[in-house]
Formats: structure tokens, sequence, C-alpha cells
């Protein structure tokens, strides 16, 4: 488009959507929306895949990582405490330095425990990593 | 991140003053996280003046998540270009399009 990319962290991006990887008909479905969004960013609740699963059927191996970054999010988190533990575990399983941040306050309507959000958030960018809240 | 309504409701933009104020003073990159619906949500949360738009629901839940991905992408660009182009101010009263130079005088 003629103009600065989006850069987060230090990456540059030149798209500005972003994906999720969650309740799509198929992996194969997913993919091919993927493909036809642009996104160079997709994100994945790393509390709701199996890191051990090295299948076929593993949603990771259906995210062609030379393509598109992976976004891991804590979604499914009540605590601070439970989203660090999640975040680090990305960080690990993943290999990225990014999170997206999130600590559910209510289960009604989803909206975020601010201050529990807050809290995660100044730990894990202690610990060296880029936090998206 | 913030929302533009509850996760996975698809209610598009709730809180465009919010968002704005928010834009106003953020330091860091303002992407849009939650509650986009359609293609136009994500057209007015660029024209608004957001870095980015993170979505799910809408595209993975949609009839066609493949033609619905495909209209994302080029929500987001609309969006973003027309921002960058510069919308014209509002008006309560109409102006003409016409040019009134060499109008003929009957």
């Amino acid at each position: 488009m003629g103009e600065h990319a989006l850069t987060i962290g230090n990456q540059p991006f030149k798209s500005r959507l972003i994906l999720g990887t969650g309740k799509y008909p198929s992996n194969e479905i997913m993919v091919k929306a993927h493909d036809a969004s642009g996104a160079e960013m997709v994100t994945v609740a790393i509390r709701r895949i199996d890191l051990k699963d090295k299948s076929d059927k593993s949603l990771l191996n259906h995210i062609d990582r030379a393509r598109y970054t992976i976004l891991p999010n804590t979604a499914g988190c009540y605590t601070a405490k439970e989203a660090i533990l999640t975040a680090k575990l990305a960080r690990e399983a993943i290999g990225t330095n990014l999170i997206k941040l999130e600590v559910i306050g209510d289960e009604k309507t989803l909206f975020p425990d601010n201050e529990a959000t807050i809290e995660a958030a100044r730990e894990l960018v202690k610990d060296g990593i880029t936090v998206l809240p | 991140m913030p929302l533009a309504a509850p996760i996975g409701s698809g209610l598009g933009i709730r809180n465009r003053c919010n968002l704005k104020i928010i834009l106003e003073q953020a330091k860091v990159p303002v992407i849009v996280d939650a509650g986009v619906g359609t293609a136009s949500d994500v057209a007015i949360a660029m024209e608004l003046g957001c870095d980015g738009v993170l979505l799910n629901t809408a595209v993975a839940c949609a009839k066609d998540p493949v033609e619905m991905a495909h209209a994302m992408r080029m929500a987001v660009e609309a969006g973003r270009r027309a921002l960058l182009a510069g919308r014209i101010p509002q008006k309560l009263y109409a102006t003409a399009s016409s040019p009134l130079d060499g109008v003929i005088h009957l």
C-alpha cells in the first residue's frame, strides 16, 4: 500500500489483518481462508491445542511457519498466574517472544480482568516478552 | 488490543468514541481485537485509524469462510486507504456537486 508497515515487536508486517485459528469447519478451510485473507500473522490459543500432537490433525501442522508468524494467545486463562505460565509455555513451544495476553474476568461477557491483565503484562515484559494486551 | 464488542458477538464497532480516545492517547499500535461481524466493521476500524484488526469468528463461522477472508482483506485495505486519503468533513446540509462557475443565466 505504499506506506510504512505495521511493526509488532521489531517485526514489520505488510498486512494489517490478523486471523484466528479456531472454530473453522476444517483445517483445510482454515488454510484456504488464511491464504485468501493476505494475513501474515495468525493467533493460536495455547491452552486449546495439543502441543504434543505431531500428527496431521495437529493445528500447528497446518500453519506454514515460513509464511505466517504465530501469535500465541492466553485464551481460557482466568488468573494472572495462569496467563503468565501459558505465555512462558508458548515461548518454549512455539519459539516466539510474542504473546497476545488475555485474562478473562467475566464468564458471560468474556470481558477482561484488567487488574490481572496488567499484573501479568508487567511480569511478562520484565521477562523480555513482547506483550499484546 | 481494545475490543469493538464482546468476543464472538459479531456486533461490530460499538464503541467508536472510546476507540478514538484510545487512538489519540496510545503510544503503541492499536489493534481491534474482538467483536467484528463483517467487512464493513473492519473498514470502520481502519478508517478510525486503528493500526490493524484481529478477528476469528467472523471468518471461521461465516457460511463461506474463504470468501469472507477475502472480503476482510479488502476491507482492511479499503479502510486504511480511506484513512490515508483523508475523508471530507461531514456537513448537515447539501453542497452542490457541480461547479457554479460559468453557470448559464436564464
